[in-house]
């Protein structure tokens, strides 16, 4: 489903050249759960901006569903963003002034589809995620692992086929934890998803189906 | 409109109930009806916008991604991108506030500077500073000293007439002349008025073409050149005559005050050769049409072609009346020739004015009134653009998040570009226009209530000022969206 071949990413730091991601190789399927580690500025987050086309490689190449990503006007990467990728951050991202279902909607906004069946999708996701009674609620409001659960759901509304994660538990408590990886599993499993997670949190690096370590810009394969 | 409201609501209500209660009334409509009025087009924006951003990516996005082009699709798209436009020209209603009236403000200030600045160059120009164009001398003849009917000798420059004028314009350093000449028989206008012959004496003057071309109205100009008698003659009314009229007669009479696009070519007769007092045997009717309005001649006499006046004075004057002149402009080639000039002419012993020498205490005190003013405008205009770039700058750059949200959910760059863009272009131009409306609307109103002897005030914006007002209200605050656009453009995805 994806594919990322010899991926190079740097950057000029004070006029020096700093590799971030040096030749880095990962191919993702559908339903699988792939967990990546590692110490802080090691390149995750820009992992995961790269395949969310978020920002282009210096080099390499990223296939994704068969098609090879191209940047300019940003016109592929927001399609691909808003109808098949789904994203969870540690900080939730989420408009906090604005209700459950506003924020649930959004993603289906922006595709420009807001009919009988996302309402219906909104609905089903929420009561999946056991939170269906916020649906009007203010998502400001809301415990962490509640607006978690409210992330998941705005990832999930437009029925992508990969969800990038980026340490989506950091904030949150162990059991809650363990609940949002599990419900995040769950979809994988039942929906065929991919799920790509950021974490540190050796529950989630024990029920991956692979694991890898980042450091330096290469990555690592665990498992 | 506008304008009638604000004399209701400026009538006094001593203290009667009803009256206060109908002033509210009209204060609630008449903001009800420019925030509807703001509303729709704020809405007929977001949909334009909508409908563009939809038609440049909808179709690239089915063409790379092979979906099928349908157009209820693209109907959908365009609601759903007007709604989240709507959505972002509605957030942060606060901050937008106070854009919106800093550019209200600076507009309104700044246009009020600019009509006190007009004005008073206007009221210089009327009343103290005459006629006189730069680098040009006025050149007049010498009163004859006379006693009782006794007329002592004709000193040198006592008559200006065609021999005088072309030694004058073969003087070294002169451009061109541009003679007067005032018609010398009795005259007089009968003016149709509602069925009535309304009959008044004229005093005219024979003004040169170029001197007055621009003022006439162009169907008119070759008439003015090549009149002949017994065809139509185009009058001009000097503003000075004008504002005189609407100021003193008219008020004195109880007449009505005459506006000039109400009685521009307005057709009356002429009579040449009769007065009230005189009637010379052998007159000549003719029919007149006024064909526009002149600061050219600032006189209080009606101003005809100069051939006219060259051609009744032969006519009906007395010896040599058609070739001599009321006085003449002197245009020189150069700036450095015109204090030479002057010289020479004035040795010659005519009477001689210039620019100059009208008042130099006017002319720097105008100067230092303009600079003050232009001063004041400056920092207006800085304190404005600071104003309002800063609350915008501020305003979108607190916005920073939702559009990162926004572009991470699958916004693109120049969807949510132009989000913001129409909402800071739809501030500035709404704010702006409802400034220029507004001093547009009340001017008459303001104009009329300040009484000045001799002059009118003009509280209006020339066209070309106020559209140079909306562009620059309209691209300021947009140009202030840019730090932002540049963060959006820049920035990847951070953690946090």
């Amino acid at each position: 489903m994806l594919k990322l071949i010899d991926i190079e990413k740097s950057y000029r730091i004070s006029g020096k050249k700093k590799i971030i991601l040096h030749k880095l190789n990962l191919e993702i399927n559908a339903g699988e759960i792939i967990a990546i580690t590692g110490k802080s500025g090691c390149g995750k987050t820009t992992l995961l901006n790269i395949i969310a086309g978020l920002t282009s490689p210096s080099k390499g190449r990223v296939i994704f569903e068969g098609k090879r990503m191209f940047y300019p006007f940003d016109i592929m990467p927001a399609f691909i963003r808003n109808r098949r990728v789904g994203f969870i951050f540690q900080t939730f991202r989420l408009l906090y002034n604005e209700t459950v279902a506003s924020n649930v909607l959004l993603p289906a906004r922006i595709k420009g589809i807001v009919n009988r069946a996302t309402v219906l999708r909104m609905e089903e996701l929420l009561a999946r995620l056991e939170i269906p009674e916020y649906r009007k609620s203010i998502a400001g409001v809301l415990s962490g692992g509640q607006k978690q659960r409210v992330a998941i759901a705005r990832a999930l509304i437009n029925d992508p086929s990969l969800i990038l994660a980026d340490e989506p538990t950091a904030n949150l408590d162990m059991q809650t934890s363990v609940e949002i990886f599990k419900v995040l599993e769950q979809f994988a499993r039942d929906e065929n998803k991919a799920v790509l997670i950021v974490t540190h949190k050796d529950y989630m690096l024990k029920h991956a189906d692979r694991v890898y370590s980042m450091k330096d810009g290469v990555l690592e394969d665990l498992r | 409109m506008i304008a009638r409201i604000a004399e209701i609501l400026m009538a006094p209500s001593d203290g009667d109930i009803g009256v206060i209660l109908i002033k509210l009334l009209i204060i609630g409509l008449a903001l009800s009806a420019v925030i509807l009025s703001a509303t729709v087009v704020a809405i007929a924006f977001a949909f334009s916008t909508a409908l563009v951003v939809s038609l440049v990516v909808y179709f690239p996005k089915a063409l790379v991604f092979k979906t099928p082009v349908k157009f209820t699709g693209l109907l959908h798209s365009i609601l759903q991108n007007a709604l989240l436009m709507i959505k972002e020209i509605v957030s942060q209603k606060f901050i937008s506030v106070i854009v919106f009236f800093a550019v209200i403000i600076s507009v309104f200030c700044l246009s009020i500077f600019r009509i006190i600045g007009d004005n008073f160059n206007k009221y210089i120009t009327t009343q103290f500073a005459s006629a006189i164009p730069p680098n040009t001398i006025k050149v007049s003849p010498r009163p004859v000293a006379s006693i009782g009917f006794l007329r002592l000798r004709q000193p040198p420059g006592s008559k200006l007439n065609n021999d005088e004028l072309s030694r004058i314009v073969r003087m070294e350093g002169v451009k061109a002349i541009h003679p007067f000449m005032s018609v010398q028989i009795p005259m007089r206008a009968v003016v149709p008025i509602f069925g009535l012959r309304y009959n008044t004496d004229l005093v005219c003057i024979g003004a040169p073409y170029s001197i007055v071309r621009d003022d006439i109205k162009p169907e008119y100009r070759s008439a003015w050149l090549n009149w002949r008698e017994g065809r139509e003659v185009p009058v001009l009314i000097p503003n000075f005559l004008l504002e005189t009229y609407n100021n003193s007669m008219a008020e004195a009479n109880n007449l009505p005050k005459i506006r000039p696009e109400t009685v521009m070519e307005t057709r009356f007769e002429i009579h040449f050769g009769r007065s009230s007092v005189r009637t010379i045997q052998g007159f000549i009717v003719e029919k007149g049409v006024l064909t526009g309005f002149t600061d050219g001649v600032n006189t209080l006499a009606v101003v005809v072609p100069l051939g006219t006046a060259r051609h009744y004075n032969g006519k009906f004057g007395s010896r040599g009346a058609d070739e001599e002149y009321i006085y003449t402009l002197v245009e020189v080639d150069s700036h450095e020739n015109l204090e030479p000039v002057s010289k020479r002419i004035s040795d010659k012993g005519f009477i001689v004015e210039t620019e100059k020498s009208v008042s130099k205490e006017i002319i720097s005190l105008k100067q230092n009134v303009n600079t003050l003013i232009n001063s004041l405008s400056a920092i207006i205009i800085f304190l404005a653009v600071v104003a309002i770039a800063f609350s915008t700058a501020i305003a979108t750059l607190n916005r920073m998040e939702y559009y990162r949200v926004l572009r991470i959910l699958g916004s693109s760059k120049i969807f949510i570009s132009l989000t913001i863009i129409l909402k800071y272009a739809l501030l500035g131009f709404i704010g702006t226009q409802i400034s220029l409306w507004v001093i547009e609307s009340l001017s008459q109103t303001i104009a009329g209530s300040i009484e000045m002897a001799g002059f009118t005030l003009d509280i209006s914006l020339d066209k070309s000022v106020a559209s140079t007002i909306l562009l620059y209200g309209t691209l300021i605050p947009v140009i202030s969206t840019s730090p932002a656009l540049f963060g959006l453009y820049t920035k990847g995805l951070s953690r946090d």
